[in-house]
């Protein structure tokens, strides 16, 4: 990676750059700006607008700086009079086909056309301006999201190229000539039929007001918004973005995001540019409700604080800290986390806090710790373009998390090796080196095979085992029952496919796995992650920059949540409360003994709630309802609650159940932290003002603990991050004033620490790497002559979880709007079912029923479907058999019965 | 009284094209056989010593090409033959092509053995039907030829080319370099900003070299006479001869062979086109294809080598020369050409997009009286943006005849601008 | 297109080799436009999804060219 620095002289100024930079770059870095419309960072130079056009000492004609190497010992001239004449009759000749209209133009104020134009004197009107055309119809015209005002398009071809290399949807082309010229999608159709991802990426990248967002036409031109730099509420990738507010209307008018952007490098999905219509939705909750007799009363905040402190201390009289329970929520920040967890436990005296980790990363957090010491991804994003290999098993970057899927289509241009291990073929399988379609459930099946063929073929890194690594030789034992041609069968795969991968991923120079809940949603799910540790340890392939064992995590603070001790087991910073020092620290921090009780997780929660042990459940930005596994349960047992409180932006399903219900403030509307996968802390921060008497859910946690008889007070969330980073050694080192806008990772153990990129360098953290023995077990519920086929479920790259914030945004509504089952051709066929059907698919819990999508994506044998649709709940049908040591239910398989519909 | 000297066109009309051993009876294929007994960077030194120049309009040296993609270890490496022949009045590969395809096969061949060319491709222009379908023939037959060990096999120790044809599809700007590499891959044919260089980053981003049929024509000459012979005629700085097409106003068009620089156009004009129509001197010439500068009846006795046409102000080009005769008004003469030019650009670079529309656009308003003073402002900041800032070769030089028509004839634009109505006096308009 | 041009279209796709790379891509293109007058818009998406280029990209180039006439199906 080490490259040669080269120096040359810019305008008289010496500047240095990495060999191999352009001209235009080896300029920006020094600070020298030079002119240019179509060129992008992210993007191969185009060179159609001709504006960069410098001079270089000795050289007759002009060169064009965005595609010229800069060369050691070059001199150039970035202006001068003749250049700035050019530029001036090329802007000239640009405005005759650009349709000035600036006063009525969303961009007015942050436009490189205008700002060229002002600076080079050039007449906008010199060749006759372009008339905007009667109204045409294009291939956006239909759509909800995204306008082409092809009169303003300058035929720069930059949106084209970002779609075509950078997203890699090749939705949009410049087609025609002449003045016929224009963006468009093959053969015109709209949008939303097209491949386009709706990343709005077109809209970021388009220097002349041409590319859109529809709903912002007209509702505030840049120079008149506010812009709010912030972070992505949706996965847990953590995408910094800028939201544009209209401070008098208080309102989101539209995203965007920057080019050098510390994870995303201003790249965003259709989630993080599009799913903000949620903020503004009628449906927010404005004020606390009441369940009366006859439904749910508005109250005072006055009112509902006491109904709540006057109950919980109730049933804690009557029950014990025991009879209490609390949610806390991936989608709250830090702060927020580390306030529920410290209501739980100082102001209730219970254990019993937990979040969503459980239905998704709890097994990583537990199967990571237990090997290396630490349970998070041990890379970061940005090496993910620098790997050799990539070992994806069990994900699907560019849905689920699309800004990873992004680094990883950029490390394929770069000439990466991809290994995807998944029953479904997935836009990255689709493109791999080695597909491994193998059968939902098998992975340590075929992750022992791989490994036995890879200690047969010595390909292993026995320095780094004998140096690093311990245990070495039970787990070898181990695999001596599994041989890749058994694994093949059971599997359902090729055997040479399995070898492949394995000399793919052993040789890889460096290697890195990517996972997420294909290989945690299992009963198994903590055993697969252990294993994926093994296959890190055993290669050699961890601790090094872009070679790691990295889990995706899927909320956008489901690591913070973690990390804040939001959990049964740990306090902030995965220290242990049975550890007297740490207990004293905490103790003397908060001035209450610490409870002692194991504390459950949600799913026993909600288990205990059935069986009345549990009487009241506080749930923090959690839809239970929806998220839990078997529905029907789920309602069944909250009902038997005798006090369930739900604090949330919208009267969710599980909120429907609750006695009290609390508005809060969304990410947007209050201050905080999220920490991001990459274990890289980051600051959000207000755009607009709660609606309504909505509170941010650290004041209102802070209230109940008053009402609970333990004040809380803050006078804003950077105290509560203060406090929390005193208690918490690997966020000892930060502050908000340190975390600014690039934030920091964690470990950050004191104030001149630069945070870690990659863990586990040298040493891992609990010291030797533990190598443990994986035996197979197969899932919980096999199919059978009933239930022939195995159903998983899964995140598509529109929606987001529960849906209750993507499904309010129009432009997603479009592409995605309802349920559909994904079933293989050859089963179709078998069933007669047509791509469209209506069908329904029935297991032992429930059914549910989506349209028929036939085609290759998934195995004969499988069947997948979405679980964002309420009104067609994946959960009504999945298995509530648990991963016993992390309580995390089987969502990835369970038996499944598939029918026709009648129309 | 001057007379053409037949090297390349030599064999025209003496075999039937199609016919391998009557090319070979003619002469044909001691080039190939002279090359494949030498390592290729042999042959490269050879046509390097030969001094040949491209004679598709940028007249780069080719020996310089060749280096540069042998040098590059990375195959399939591919030899672009640019048979799409779109200059206006340039008809002269249209010959060679049609009249003698082996020698141009030949020229291909030895440059694919010297450059490690694994397939040659060669393009025809979309109106050269009979060319096409001569050529799909043809490529049948040369991988015939190529079985005989002598040809190819036992000397060159490597698998012979494959030779395909293309035919284009009627779009000028394909045969400019870049725009024809993306033709082929199926892509916008559009230019690109240089560098990166087709020798490094060519079709499907492999090491390609692309010529024009008239200068692969010639490489069989170089190998089989040796660089020596075939510098005896030409300049020193361009060695060689040149076929001139010659059109427009003129008694005798077609075209003809000449040792570069032995001949003035004037020489060209009269002894071999027989002069202009009416016999008057003509009002302009283009020496070098529709998109050279215009040169005036001045003119005449400039040398057509490329020195001594930049020296008087136009360019040697494509060698299509173009004569107009003393009737013309140049403001016409300018309509016609940016009536073909400017629907011709790629549109892949602004200035030229735009340009080449705005300059036809004002040309029309001044033919039809609508013009004002500030239009030939216009048309002259128009071209020289395009000049200076166009990606490629046709967007820097197609402003070049409109150009130095306004340096030239300032008076028949001028007469064309009517008084523009703001200035007219209540006098004026009442006289109407 | 009309019915003659839609079998003629059939006829010579099934007459085509299952595996046609991007470097045949244009050649067989203008072979259809010879063959039939025009390229269906079928052919567009036949030969993108055949050839593993896009659909999108091959639209961008056909429609550049004078001589290619592209037909509704």
């Amino acid at each position: 990676m080490s490259m040669e620095t080269i120096s040359l002289m810019i305008d008289g100024r010496q500047v240095s750059a990495a060999e191999g930079t352009t001209i235009l770059e080896a300029a920006r870095t020094a600070g020298i700006h030079i002119p240019h419309l179509c060129w992008d960072p992210r993007v191969e130079p185009i060179g159609s607008c001709r504006l960069c056009a410098v001079r270089i000492e000795g050289r007759n004609s002009f060169f064009q700086a965005c595609s010229t190497t800069a060369v050691h010992g070059m001199q150039v001239t970035t202006e001068d009079a003749e250049i700035a004449a050019l530029r001036k009759g090329i802007l000239e000749l640009i405005f005759a086909d650009h349709h000035t209209a600036c006063p009525t133009c969303d961009r007015d104020g942050n436009c490189k056309l205008q700002d060229y134009a002002y600076r080079y004197g050039a007449d906008h009107d010199r060749f006759g301006a372009a008339e905007a055309s009667p109204i045409r119809s294009n291939y956006a015209s239909a759509n909800y999201g995204i306008a082409y005002v092809s009169e303003k398009c300058i035929k720069c071809g930059l949106c084209v190229k970002y779609c075509e290399t950078v997203q890699m949807a090749e939705a949009i082309t410049l087609a025609w000539r002449q003045e016929r010229t224009a963006v468009t999608t093959a053969f015109g159709v709209d949008l939303h039929e097209s491949p386009c991802e709706l990343c709005g990426g077109c809209i970021r990248v388009c220097p002349a007001g041409a590319m859109l967002d529809r709903k912002a036409i007209g509702k505030g031109r840049d120079r008149n918004l506010n812009r709010v730099r912030t972070i992505c509420p949706y996965c847990g990738v953590g995408c910094q973005m800028d939201l544009l507010t209209d401070p008098v209307r208080n309102r989101i008018v539209r995203v965007t995001a920057v080019p050098g952007s510390p994870i995303n490098d201003g790249n965003l999905c259709v989630k993080g540019h599009f799913g903000f219509d949620f903020v503004s939705s009628e449906e927010r909750l404005t004020q606390p409700l009441l369940r009366k007799a006859d439904g749910f009363a508005a109250v005072t905040w006055d009112e509902a604080l006491d109904t709540i402190g006057t109950r919980l201390r109730r049933i804690r009289e009557k029950h014990g800290p025991e009879g209490l329970a609390f949610v806390s929520s991936c989608r709250c920040s830090n702060e927020e986390n580390y306030l529920m967890q410290k209501l739980a436990r100082a102001a209730a005296g219970t254990n019993n806090v937990d979040q969503c980790a459980t239905t998704c990363h709890a097994p990583t957090v537990a199967g990571l710790a237990s090997a290396f010491g630490s349970g998070a991804m041990t890379n970061s994003v940005r090496e993910i373009r620098d790997c050799d290999v990539l070992f994806v098993i069990g994900a699907n970057p560019t849905e689920a998390h699309p800004i990873v899927g992004l680094e990883m289509k950029r490390a394929l241009r770069r000439g990466a090796k991809l290994v995807v291990c998944d029953p479904r073929r997935t836009w990255l399988a689709a493109r791999a080196h080695v597909h491994i379609q193998h059968r939902p459930g098998s992975d340590n099946m075929l992750l022992n095979a791989m490994m036995r063929f890879i200690i047969d073929e010595g390909l292993q890194d026995r320095a780094f085992v004998a140096e690093r690594c311990e245990e070495f030789d039970v787990f070898e034992e181990n695999l001596r029952a599994f041989s890749v041609e058994e694994a093949a069968i059971y599997c359902g795969v090729k055997a040479e496919d399995i070898r492949q991968a394995a000399r793919l991923y052993a040789n890889g120079s460096p290697s890195a796995i990517f996972y997420t809940l294909g290989i945690t949603e299992h009963t198994c799910g903590t055993d697969n992650v252990r294993n994926l540790a093994n296959l890190a340890m055993l290669c050699g392939q961890i601790g090094k920059w872009a070679s790691g064992v990295n889990p995706l995590r899927g909320q956008n603070n489901v690591q913070g949540g973690c990390d804040m001790g939001a959990m049964p087991h740990k306090l902030p910073g995965y220290q242990n409360w049975s550890d007297d020092a740490v207990r004293a620290k905490f103790e003397r921090a908060w001035d209450r003994p610490l409870p002692t009780n194991p504390g459950g997780r949600v799913t026993h929660f909600v288990e205990e709630a059935g069986a009345g042990t549990l009487k009241a459940l506080y749930v923090m930005g959690e839809d239970l309802v929806v998220s839990e596994p078997n529905q029907a349960k789920v309602v069944r047992h909250l009902r038997q609650l005798e006090f369930l409180v739900c604090q949330d932006l919208f009267l969710t399903e599980t909120a429907k159940l609750a006695h009290m219900v609390l508005p809060g403030a969304c990410w947007a509307e209050k201050d905080g932290t999220f920490t991001a996968s990459e274990r890289r802390v980051q600051r959000f921060r207000r755009a607009v003002l709660p609606p309504g008497e909505a509170k941010p859910d650290w004041e209102i946690l802070c209230l109940v603990s008053e009402a609970l008889g333990y004040p809380m007070h803050y006078a804003d969330p950077s105290e509560i991050f203060s406090e929390m980073a005193r208690l918490t050694p690997s966020y000892a080192g930060m502050s908000y004033a340190r975390l600014g806008d690039e934030g920091l990772q964690w470990p950050c153990p004191d104030p001149d620490h630069p945070g870690t990129r990659f863990l586990h360098e040298g040493t891992f953290a609990r010291g030797k790497g533990k190598f443990q023995p994986i035996g197979f077990q197969p899932q919980k519920e096999e199919p059978d002559e009933s239930y022939p086929l195995i159903l998983s479920t899964g995140r598509t790259l529109y929606n987001y979880n529960s849906g209750s914030m993507t499904r309010k945004t129009g432009i997603i509504r479009q592409k995605e709007s309802a349920n559909f089952v994904e079933i293989h051709t050859d089963t179709a066929a078998r069933y007669g079912i047509a791509d469209g059907d209506r069908v329904r698919v029935r297991t032992r819990r429930g059914v549910v029923a989506g349209r028929a999508v036939v085609g290759e994506r998934v195995r004969p044998d499988s069947i997948w479907m979405p679980f964002h649709f309420a009104e067609a709940p994946a959960n009504a049908v999945t298995n509530d058999v648990f991963d016993p040591e992390t309580a995390t239910a089987e969502y990835k398989c369970c038996a499944a019965a598939l029918e026709k519909a009648e129309a | 009284m001057i007379h053409e000297m037949k090297r390349l066109t030599t064999r025209i009309g003496a075999y039937d094209p199609l016919d391998a051993a009557g090319y070979e009876r003619l002469g044909g294929f001691r080039g190939l056989r002279q090359a494949l007994s030498k390592a290729p960077a042999d042959v490269i030194g050879e046509v390097a010593d030969a001094g040949l120049q491209g004679r598709g309009g940028a007249g780069f040296a080719a020996a310089r090409k060749w280096s540069f993609v042998a040098a590059q270890e990375r195959h399939p490496k591919y030899l672009i033959c640019n048979a799409d022949e779109g200059e206006l009045g340039t008809v002269k590969d249209r010959l060679l092509l049609e009249g003698d395809p082996w020698a141009v096969a030949e020229g291909l061949l030895i440059t694919a053995y010297a450059t490690g060319a694994d397939v040659i491709i060669v393009y025809i222009r979309g109106a050269y039907r009979e060319a096409f379908c001569l050529w799909k023939e043809l490529a049948e037959r040369v991988s015939a030829e190529l079985r005989r060990p002598e040809l190819w096999t036992a000397a060159a120790g490597r698998a012979a080319p494959e030779l395909r044809v293309v035919r284009g599809r009627g779009l000028y700007i394909a045969g400019e370099e870049m725009a024809l590499i993306a033709s082929l891959a199926a892509r916008r044919p559009v230019s690109a900003s240089k560098p990166p260089y087709p020798a490094e980053k060519g079709l499907f981003g492999m090491p390609t070299v692309v010529h024009n049929v008239e200068t692969v024509a010639n490489v069989p000459l170089i190998l089989a006479d040796g660089a020596g012979e075939y510098r005896t005629v030409g300049t020193e700085e361009e060695p060689g001869t040149r076929l001139f097409s010659l059109s427009g106003n003129i008694r005798r068009p077609g075209v003809y062979e000449l040792p570069i620089g032995s001949t003035t156009l004037a020489q060209l004009i009269d002894d071999l086109g027989g002069g202009t129509l009416d016999g008057r001197p003509p009002k302009a010439v283009q020496p070098g294809g529709g998109t050279s500068a215009l040169l005036s009846a001045a003119h005449l006795n400039t040398r057509m080598s490329s020195a001594d046409l930049r020296a008087a102000g136009s360019s040697a080009g494509t060698g299509g020369v173009i004569v107009y005769g003393a009737d013309r008004n140049a403001v016409s003469i300018v309509d016609e050409l940016l009536g073909y030019y400017g629907g011709e650009s790629c549109g892949m670079c602004m200035p030229c997009r735009v340009g080449t529309l705005k300059m036809r656009e004002i040309v029309k308003r001044l033919l039809a009286g609508d013009g004002c003073a500030a239009d030939i402002g216009r048309l002259r900041a128009v071209g020289e943006t395009c000049v200076k800032a166009s990606t490629c070769g046709m967007g820097q030089s197609f402003p070049l005849p409109v150009l130095s028509a306004l340096k030239l004839f300032p008076r028949d634009f001028e007469s064309l601008v009517r008084v523009p109505p703001r200035t007219r006096t209540p006098d004026q308009e009442q006289s109407r | 297109m009309n019915p003659e041009q839609a079998a003629a279209y059939r006829q010579f796709f099934s007459s085509l080799p299952s595996l046609v790379t991007a470097e045949d891509l244009f050649g067989i293109l203008g072979q259809l436009q010879d063959e039939l007058g025009c390229i269906p818009r079928a052919a567009i998406r036949d030969l993108a999804g055949r050839a593993g280029v896009s659909e999108t990209r091959l639209f961008g180039a056909v429609t550049s060219y004078p001589d290619f006439l592209l037909a509704e199906d």
